[in-house]
């Protein structure tokens, strides 16, 4: 009789192991395939997110006119260009306010990489006084930073912007040196750079489609050079900062370039006993002096934008966007 | 009993089964949520891709740290997170190693996961070879392994905050437990987990899933007719307890009995059977009685009368037959179909004896052998004869029986041969004893047909020994002894003469004939009136042609002592009496000592 009991448990752990039997394997990972092209760097709802949070940085940074807000949310150059323009407000006493940023997206050209840095371009929503739209470009340097301004520039009237991707597919990212392009980005800068320095007589002239910056600058030179003459000497330059921060390829092949230019703008006396009066505050908060005898050394951080056609089109290279800051003033 | 113990057992197994299809879909359903966890490692715990779908969507993940360490929980694309990682020491989950742990994969510090994609900035393809980093670290593993151990032991150092990193796509924070619920998206992602303090998170993550049962039905509709039959056949044998059915070996040998009357027209011998109790009920017309002595005059007309009687003209083994189911029937109607044959047995075993004894004791044989005769007068006529309570009458036909008995006899059923027998037996009085003896046997038609020729002598013989049991069993030769019945009207020719007289008082008198072993019984029982004896009178009478063929020679002898035997038989049946009384059934046993007693008289009735 005792056997019984056993055959009964015998079965019972028979039974309970035929239906464990039946019980479904583990379930083990099954990930979608890499992506042959890398997504695009943001969602949209990253993009948002850090347009938002850049916003809320500078509405506090502005109200305080302080540069040292700005670090989690902005970068050079935009930093030293932010830092003037908050240097020229508090000596103005707000007469000059620092250039409006809106941070509510028009366009994102999202770029469509998985390395970094990554750098990507927002055409903002024109501002509430009818300025026009900004394009920041904003940047990650590596992946534990943050996107963080990098610069900003403002959309030339009568332009159009050429046609990006989606944001959610992403741009794709064009090499500095790239050939693709009737001018290599970072030839494309140079070459701007040039056109600006010499004016008409630069050899790259008629690469570029005229543009409202560029005649506002040669204007701005002109009279310099009128009210210095027989005084002294003015000079302007434009000096490329670096390869271009980034180049994000259009749908139609070619491709926005960002760069940045170093803009100087001096003014030498050569006239014995000349001097050179420094009525704005906002150099004399710079230089610190309110005359210059010898020299004055007038520092701009322009951001330019352009858009280099694909090799092999007719197009010249147009600026998109120009940006231009005085960041630094010298008196000697 | 291991019937009982079957049913009962399958019952039981039926509710095991039902028991099994209701635990599958609840005590051993598998759970609604799967949670597996990670125990604490490295400050940094990042997931493979696939592993947040892993189990179904959406996953929830829970970290937690020891005393309330700040803990940071982000989801963003593999390569981001991979990224963000860099060279720091982690600990990636890379799947299941249970249904309740996640395989961990531990990265020393140093290795190259993901740094080869964020280090190569311009290689566009590097960045995709994120995926396969985590290989390419198992392989590096080795190499670096002297930074990488000094780098080891900087694991539990606070690591980075990645909170509110741009790279995350979804992000939790907490003290000491964070919670993230993340629904699958198309792509590549992973998880990554940073214990921003002291502690190491402890991840938990927990998928929602769609369990099916699908044992629960299948079990329960089976366990369920597993039961129902059980209890169905527990009930059938409960219910045939009280009713007295139970036994189905009675049954058997009934259905057995049936049968073999069957060939004789069995079905008639129900309503013969019937016919015969109406018959009883009206033995006014038992008047028939004359006719049973015009019968007993001459076998030939008997067998007339018979045919008469029985409605089938040609019938004269039809009338045979029908003559012994009558008797049979008669029987029959006295108790169930067993009973009969129990009762027959009986009865017919004291005939045996009787005959043997007989021998001796021939007088006993003769009245049973012209009961016996009367009886299977009785049968031909059945019908009519019961009604009319021609049973007398069928003593009369008998003789037919013979012819019908001799086909009989050729047949399983000894009634032919034993008619035959009995046929034969007619003209000589010897073979008329012969079916007493039959008759005793007769009891054993119950038992087969194909026996009642050949044992019937032998049931004879044995039914001296054990008159009971050998009558049983002559019982089944007895059936077939019906014919015999026959044989004993020829008896009752020689006897009959007396037993015609009798016969035709006896019609049921016959019947007391074959009652006659009873009878002494049915005495006993004194209860049983004529009707009972009536019966048990056909039924004697029944035994007495069964015999009949075996037992012709010997029955001869009996024969002449059947009157005497009939006593004796009378007593055996008594305790087939018992046996009736027990069933409720109306006691033969007091017909057959009506018949012994009354044979005369009752039969007379």
């Amino acid at each position: 009789m005792r056997r019984r009991p056993f055959a009964l448990t015998g079965s019972a752990v028979v039974v309970v192991l035929a239906l464990a039997a039946c019980a479904p394997a583990v379930p083990t990972p099954a990930p979608a395939p890499a992506p042959v092209v890398a997504p695009a760097a943001l969602t949209p709802g990253q993009s948002s997110r850090v347009l938002e949070d850049l916003g809320t940085v500078l509405a506090a940074a502005d109200k305080k006119l302080d540069e040292d807000l700005l670090a989690p949310r902005v970068e050079e150059p935009a930093l030293s260009m932010r830092g003037a323009e908050y240097l020229r407000a508090d000596a103005t006493d707000g007469d000059r306010a620092p250039t409006t940023l809106p941070t509510t997206a028009a366009a994102t050209i999202v770029p469509r990489t998985q390395d970094w840095p990554r750098t990507q371009l927002v055409v903002t929503e024109q501002p509430a006084d009818l300025q026009a739209p900004r394009i920041l470009v904003l940047r990650q340097d590596d992946p534990r930073s943050q996107y963080k301004l990098w610069g900003w520039s403002r959309l030339l009237p009568s332009i159009s912007m050429p046609r990006t991707a989606k944001p959610e597919v992403g741009s794709p990212v064009v090499a500095p040196d790239s050939d693709e392009l009737t001018v290599s980005p970072q030839d494309a800068i140079d070459q701007y750079a040039d056109v600006l320095t010499k004016g008409k007589k630069s050899s790259h002239d008629d690469a570029f489609e005229p543009n409202a910056s560029r005649d506002e600058i040669e204007a701005l030179r002109a009279r310099n050079e009128k009210a210095v003459k027989g005084s002294g000497t003015y000079d302007e330059s434009y000096t490329p900062e670096g390869d271009p921060v980034v180049s994000l390829g259009t749908i139609d092949g070619g491709a926005i370039v960002v760069g940045q230019l170093t803009a100087l703008a001096k003014t030498t006396l050569t006239l014995d006993g000349a001097t050179v009066p420094i009525s704005d505050k906002f150099y004399q908060a710079l230089s610190g002096k309110k005359t210059a005898k010898k020299s004055f050394v007038r520092t701009s951080t322009d951001i330019v934008v352009l858009y280099v056609p694909r090799k092999g089109s007719d197009e010249k290279m147009s600026v998109l966007a120009f940006e231009s800051v005085i960041t630094a003033a010298k008196a000697s | 009993m291991p019937q009982r113990v079957i049913t009962a057992s399958v019952g039981v197994a039926g509710l095991v089964v039902i028991g099994l299809g209701v635990a599958s879909a609840t005590v051993w359903k598998a759970d609604d949520v799967l949670v597996a966890t990670a125990p604490a490692g490295s400050a940094i715990v990042t997931t493979a891709p696939g592993v947040l779908e892993l189990g179904g969507d959406p996953v929830t993940v829970r970290a937690t740290t020891a005393g309330g360490a700040p803990v940071v929980l982000a989801v963003g694309r593999e390569n981001d997170v991979t990224s963000w990682v860099g060279t720091d020491a982690h600990d990636e989950v890379t799947g299941l190693s249970g249904w309740h742990d996640l395989a961990v994969d531990r990265v020393k510090a140093g290795e190259p996961t993901a740094a080869p994609s964020s280090d190569a900035s311009p290689n566009a393809s590097a960045s995709p070879k994120g995926s396969a980093s985590p290989k390419a670290s198992a392989s590096a593993k080795a190499s670096p392994s002297a930074s990488a151990a000094s780098e080891a032991s900087d694991d539990a150092s606070t690591a980075d905050d990645p909170t509110d990193s741009d790279l995350w796509v979804a992000q939790a924070t907490g003290k000491g437990s964070a919670q993230l619920v993340w629904p699958a998206q198309d792509g590549r992602w992973s998880l990554i987990a940073v214990g921003t303090g002291d502690a190491a998170p402890v991840l938990q993550m927990s998928w929602p899933r769609v369990v099916t049962t699908p044992w629960l039905w299948p079990l329960v509709v089976l366990g369920t007719l597993m039961v129902l039959v059980a209890g169905a056949l527990l009930g059938r044998d409960l219910y045939r307890r009280r009713t007295g059915t139970q036994d189905p070996e009675w049954h058997d040998v009934t259905t057995g009995t049936i049968a073999l009357v069957g060939e004789n027209g069995a079905p008639l011998t129900r309503r013969q059977l019937r016919e015969a109790e109406l018959a009883r009920s009206g033995r006014p017309r038992t008047g028939s009685v004359p006719r049973v002595e015009a019968p007993t005059s001459g076998s030939t007309p008997a067998v007339e009368a018979a045919r008469e009687q029985t409605t089938t003209g040609a019938v004269p083994s039809s009338a045979t037959s029908s003559s012994a189911t009558s008797s049979s029937a008669a029987a029959a109607s006295a108790a169930g179909g067993v009973d009969r044959a129990s009762q027959v047995a009986p009865a017919g075993p004291p005939r045996a004896r009787d005959d043997q004894p007989g021998a001796g004791s021939a007088p006993t044989a003769p009245p049973a052998s012209s009961p016996a005769s009367a009886p299977t007068a009785a049968i031909p006529t059945t019908r009519r004869a019961l009604r009319t309570g021609a049973i007398p009458t069928v003593a009369a036909g008998t003789p037919t029986r013979p012819d019908d008995a001799r086909p009989a006899a050729s047949g399983p059923d000894g009634w032919s041969g034993t008619a035959s027998d009995a046929a034969s037996g007619l003209p000589g009085d010897q073979q008329p004893p012969t079916s007493a003896r039959r008759t005793v046997s007769a009891p054993g038609w119950l038992s087969g047909a194909g026996r009642r020729p050949v044992e019937p002598p032998t049931q004879t013989p044995t039914g001296a020994g054990a008159p009971d049991i050998s009558s049983a069993q002559t019982a089944a030769i007895p059936a077939t002894g019906w014919t015999p019945v026959p044989s004993t009207t020829p008896g009752t020719p020689g006897v009959q003469g007396p037993t015609s007289t009798q016969g035709p008082t006896s019609t049921q008198g016959p019947t007391n004939a074959g009652a006659p072993g009873a009878p002494g019984a049915t005495r006993a029982p004194g209860g049983a009136p004529a009707a009972d004896a009536g019966r048990a009178t056909h039924r004697p009478a029944w035994l007495a042609p069964g015999a009949p063929t075996p037992a012709p020679g010997e029955a001869r002898p009996t024969a002449g002592e059947q009157s005497t035997t009939d006593a004796p038989t009378g007593q055996a049946a008594s305790r087939a009496d018992a046996w009736r009384r027990a069933w409720g059934l109306p006691a033969q046993p007091d017909d057959p000592p009506a018949d012994q007693d009354g044979s005369t008289t009752e039969v007379d009735r």
